[in-house]
């Protein structure tokens, strides 16, 4: 009669088990073994090639205010968490087996932006950067013309999240045009939630 | 004698079942050094390629409208003491994959202050992303401050893969430049630089 290990269900032979058996009892620890074997490697994966993804713009024209910043390229994509033909503005996490749901991410953003006229369209204009998680805003600000700035959130979430980042010049006008000198989008996922 | 398909655990046919402690002797010592080399590979994943560098005391940087590098000249933490060990002001890193760095930079007028003048502060990492010298990318992150009366300070934060660290020039900078011109800047103590290795890129 084959008995297991308490947690991992590992077989092995007991005292009544007939030396016979003894082949066929083997061969099943052997690939109980290397099925845990495998799920650790599973787990391994998921933590060396962290789902990570980064997306910029090249220079653009756009008008103010913004909603959504569409970026035109990938920098890097570990996991398909962008699709620029599908959408242009979204770094979507996904799930795997190894990290089903309720997750920890890193949402993060760059931009340089400068007034499309004289520079002094923006003088004493604050740039709000909000990026949009599952459950993530934030804001940054800087000041007339050297509008570069960081934004970065950390947020759990429950449900797929879909992270956008939206950029805003609180002046109407005259800085009501601004041109996208850089920006950039990241997301990594951190973890697991307790 | 067989064995398993992935990681080639070996166990008997089952006519052979005179010499099972054997059996079991080889199939403990193939679990045993697969194993290790998750133990090894876990190991490695639990203390990524990290370095921190930071002042120790504050060092002085003249008006000009082009970037200085920042010194650091003291050693906070390196997950390899070998490697990156002498004060630069740049950090190297050793193995290719997607990483997250950053700079925490204290800025005071070391005499008079020129009201709203700026104080500008730029992380950038070098790296090759081909074949040639023609492929070296500098990659850069600015912010800048106006200046009141007071010092100031930023922190600037950054993702990027790296794709060829063995590379001469690749490494991460920290620069700052101001327009206050009746006095130099100090950058102050603690001040500081670091980067840290995310994981892997895509295969």
């Amino acid at each position: 009669m084959v008995a297991f290990t308490a947690s991992q269900l590992l077989p092995y032979a007991e005292d009544t088990d007939r030396v016979c058996d003894s082949p066929d009892i083997l061969q099943q620890l052997a690939e109980t073994v290397e099925a845990r074997l495998g799920d650790l490697e599973d787990v391994y994966d998921g933590l060396s090639l962290r789902p990570a993804a980064k997306m910029y713009t090249t220079p653009q024209p756009a008008k103010a205010p913004f909603t959504f910043v569409s970026f035109d390229h990938v920098d890097f994509d570990t996991a398909n968490l962008v699709d620029l033909n599908r959408d242009d503005l979204a770094i979507v996490g996904n799930t795997t087996p190894t990290f089903p749901a309720n997750e920890v991410w890193l949402h993060g953003s760059y931009f340089s932006v400068t007034g499309a006229g004289a520079t002094t369209d923006l003088a004493g204009a604050t740039v709000y950067t909000t990026l949009i998680g599952a459950q993530s805003a934030g804001q940054q600000r800087d000041n007339a013309s050297f509008n570069k700035g960081h934004v970065v959130d950390v947020f759990a979430t429950s449900i797929q999240p879909t992270m956008v980042m939206s950029i805003t010049p609180s002046q109407a006008a005259p800085a009501a045009t601004l041109n996208l000198d850089i920006c950039e989008q990241y997301a990594f996922r951190i973890g697991e939630t307790a | 004698v067989k064995a398993t398909d992935r990681y080639s655990f070996p166990f008997p046919e089952p006519e052979d079942f005179g010499d099972g402690s054997t059996q079991i002797a080889a199939l403990a010592d193939k679990i045993n050094d697969e194993l290790q080399g998750r133990i090894d590979a876990y190991n490695t994943l639990l203390k990524p390629e990290t370095y921190i560098r930071a002042r120790s005391s504050s060092i002085n940087f003249a008006n000009s409208a082009s970037y200085g590098s920042i010194f650091w000249d003291q050693d906070v933490y390196s997950s390899n003491p070998i490697f990156n060990s002498a004060a630069t002001n740049f950090l190297k890193v050793s193995t290719p994959g997607i990483y997250h760095a950053g700079m925490f930079a204290w800025v005071s007028a070391i005499g008079a202050t020129n009201l709203n003048t700026s104080r500008q502060f730029m992380l950038e990492f070098t790296d090759r992303r081909g074949p040639s010298l023609a492929d070296a990318v500098d990659l850069q992150w600015e912010q800048t401050t106006l200046e009141a009366a007071t010092g100031c300070a930023v922190t600037l934060y950054a993702i990027f893969p790296v794709y060829t660290p063995d590379y001469s020039g690749a490494g991460l900078t920290g620069y700052f430049r101001h327009s206050n011109t009746s006095s130099q800047m100090a950058v102050l103590s603690p001040s500081c630089m670091w980067i840290s290795r995310l994981g892997d890129l895509a295969v």
